[in-house]
């Protein structure tokens, strides 16, 4: 199957520009946020939204679209930019983001409905519900794939690592994760918390179809997912290493989980977004 | 003797149900997997998932009737809760069996944010109720309804006679909510079913005078021992009330009930805090009833393992308790 919007990557450069602006501007508004991994994954998030999922925002909830689940689902800054650059809902919509009553919550929420397909925050159920999808769309024949993305830092719930087992046991190939790779939890650079060990291996000896990338270069993510769609064994992962911050030269490389960020930072960094370095 | 061969094939298929409530290998009639097979034949709709626990929860029953239907989830309760989710997303309709400890304790949160939040079309088979089983702590679930309970959204059932489950399994079905029910295996297949029960009502299951005993589950049987004791004895009837259904509760039923009588006593296989006698509390307090009402239950202690009769004895969950009560009413 090929993906379903074939554009150029320049596109979807141009696409994650959009996304990093509007997280910058989003988090703003509220004085402090999820910019840092909004900006790591906002090529992630551009690929999934532009190139590589079959969905119609007119028809948010059509039965064969496919699905996406934000287990990281504080990264919502990105996820609601997404949204909304693909048609999904207006600027306006957008901006009442965090705010009291709306339904763009800071934790992405099935209040929103559709394409929402889960509630997440509670670290470490997304992919147990997408394997559950990926079941169910078997089970009735149904053609579409399930894609989710976790954090790495949510690798440390025991949940995921039950499911991890059980996905590859019933040889779900519709399913696609993507392990935004920010090493960025709570307590700052995931090596001074818990460090990963072999992250690949580890994978890999779970029975997936395993790719490792930079997370943020977009030829290898519309790569990455070229190889899932030729997978039709085992389920894939695509362990995306991504930079916290990136695209803006001052908040690249800094590991701050709920970081304070000022309107006029976000100015600063939207400016520099919008005109090169 | 010589021609009968020792069939240790045979032996062992009686013997695998050993987490049953009583130790004693008992055939299974399968009481409740028939059930489910019989919905299942009318539903394609219908999944089964069980987190390794096929024989206890009777799902060896319905992965011979639909091997295709059934998955075994391996002993990841909390995967399995979101599994189930994702496939009650997608249409599906998932009925999920573990024991009812580990529903509640181990995967509560995914219950919570998976399957109440959303109102997910998962039914939460929850085996080995309260402190009826031999395994101990580990195993007894004293504090599940407690739990569910006050998750929003969530509807929970304990049919207490074979002739509910298929009942309760329907009305949990229909409702828009997902459920979770509290399950004891049934020793006898029914032929008959009870159709007067309906959602949110308490079962009037006897009417007598000054003193209701409001029962769920396995403690329905011992509250008719203890009424027909107390009138064979004191030749007076007292009101038997079966709560089949926890939640969702119509409040005004209960209070009818509550009204005519001046004490009430609460009888469950549950912790006394947040179980069938605080639901009862909750109701009497806040509608300013004058009612007094004794609960009896486990009293916020853990258990051991041990069989089941001497449990309910040593925690007070007996006809005994219930007379004891009676009689010291009586002398006031």
């Amino acid at each position: 199957m090929n993906r379903p919007n074939q554009v150029s990557i320049d596109y979807l450069k141009e696409q994650a520009k959009k996304l990093r602006v509007h997280t910058c501007e989003l988090v703003s508004q509220r004085g402090r946020g999820y910019v840092q991994q909004g900006l790591g994954a906002s090529d992630i998030f551009s690929a999934l939204f532009f190139s590589e999922m079959n969905i119609d925002p007119k028809f948010p909830d059509w039965e064969n679209r496919d699905r996406l689940i934000v287990s990281t689902a504080h990264n919502s800054a990105v996820y609601h930019a997404a949204l909304h650059e693909r048609g999904f809902f207006d600027k306006e919509t957008l901006d009442t983001y965090c705010q009291d009553g709306s339904k763009l919550e800071i934790n992405i929420t099935e209040r929103l409905g559709k394409p929402v397909e889960a509630t997440c925050g509670s670290l470490g159920q997304g992919l147990s519900v997408a394997v559950g999808i990926c079941l169910s769309a078997i089970r009735n024949n149904k053609p579409f794939n399930t894609y989710v993305v976790l954090g790495d830092g949510e690798l440390q719930e025991g949940q995921v690592w039950e499911a991890a087992i059980y996905a590859s046991n019933m040889k779900i190939s519709n399913l696609c994760m993507i392990i935004d790779f920010n090493e960025l939890q709570v307590e700052g650079k995931s090596e001074n918390a818990i460090e990963h060990f072999n992250l690949f291996e580890r994978w890999n000896s779970h029975n997936w179809n395993t790719i490792e990338i930079d997370g943020n270069n977009l030829n290898e993510i519309i790569d990455a997912f070229e190889t899932f769609r030729k997978e039709d064994q085992r389920p894939t992962v695509i362990i995306a290493k991504t930079l916290p911050g990136k695209g803006v030269s001052f908040l690249e490389g800094i590991y701050s989980h709920q970081m304070f960020f000022s309107r006029k930072a976000s100015q600063y960094a939207v400016e520099e977004l919008m005109n090169g370095k | 003797m010589e021609n009968e061969k020792f069939d240790i094939q045979k032996e062992l298929e009686v013997l695998g149900d050993f987490t049953t409530i009583s130790s004693v290998p008992q055939p299974v009639p399968y009481v409740y997997g028939q059930t489910l097979v019989k919905l299942m034949k009318k539903d394609d709709r219908i999944v089964s998932l069980c987190a390794d626990v096929q024989w206890p929860t009777e799902n060896d029953y319905i992965k011979k009737h639909f091997p295709d239907r059934y998955y075994q989830m391996g002993i990841a309760e909390a995967n399995m809760m979101g599994v189930a989710s994702g496939m009650a997303k997608t249409g599906d309709i998932v009925f999920a069996h573990t024991f009812s400890a580990f529903a509640n304790r181990r995967a509560l949160d995914q219950i919570a944010m998976q399957i109440a939040y959303p109102k997910a079309k998962v039914i939460i088979l929850g085996f080995l109720p309260g402190i009826a089983t031999n395994l101990g702590v580990s195993h007894q679930a004293i504090e599940d309804i407690a739990c569910f309970r006050s998750l929003p959204n969530m509807n929970i059932f304990e049919p207490y006679h074979e002739a509910q489950l298929l009942p309760v399994i329907e009305m949990a079905l229909n409702s828009s909510n997902p459920a979770y029910i509290r399950m004891k295996k049934f020793d006898k297949m029914y032929s008959d079913l009870d159709k007067t029960i309906q959602i949110g009502e308490p079962q009037i299951l006897q009417e007598g005078s000054e003193l209701a005993i409001f029962a769920c589950g396995m403690t329905v049987d011992i509250a008719l021992e203890a009424a027909s004791e107390i009138n064979k004895k004191y030749n007076h009837k007292i009101s038997v009330v079966n709560v089949f259904c926890l939640k969702p509760i119509n409040e005004i039923s209960f209070t009818e009930i509550i009204n005519k009588h001046k004490h009430i006593i609460s009888i469950e296989n549950h912790n006394v805090i947040g179980g069938l006698g605080s639901i009862l509390s909750d109701i009497i307090s806040t509608k300013g009833l004058n009612a007094q009402l004794t609960k009896l239950g486990v009293q916020d202690t853990f258990a051991e393992g041990a069989e089941t009769d001497y449990l309910f004895k040593k925690y007070g969950i007996s006809s005994e308790a219930i007379i004891k009560i009676y009689k010291n009413l009586k002398k006031k």
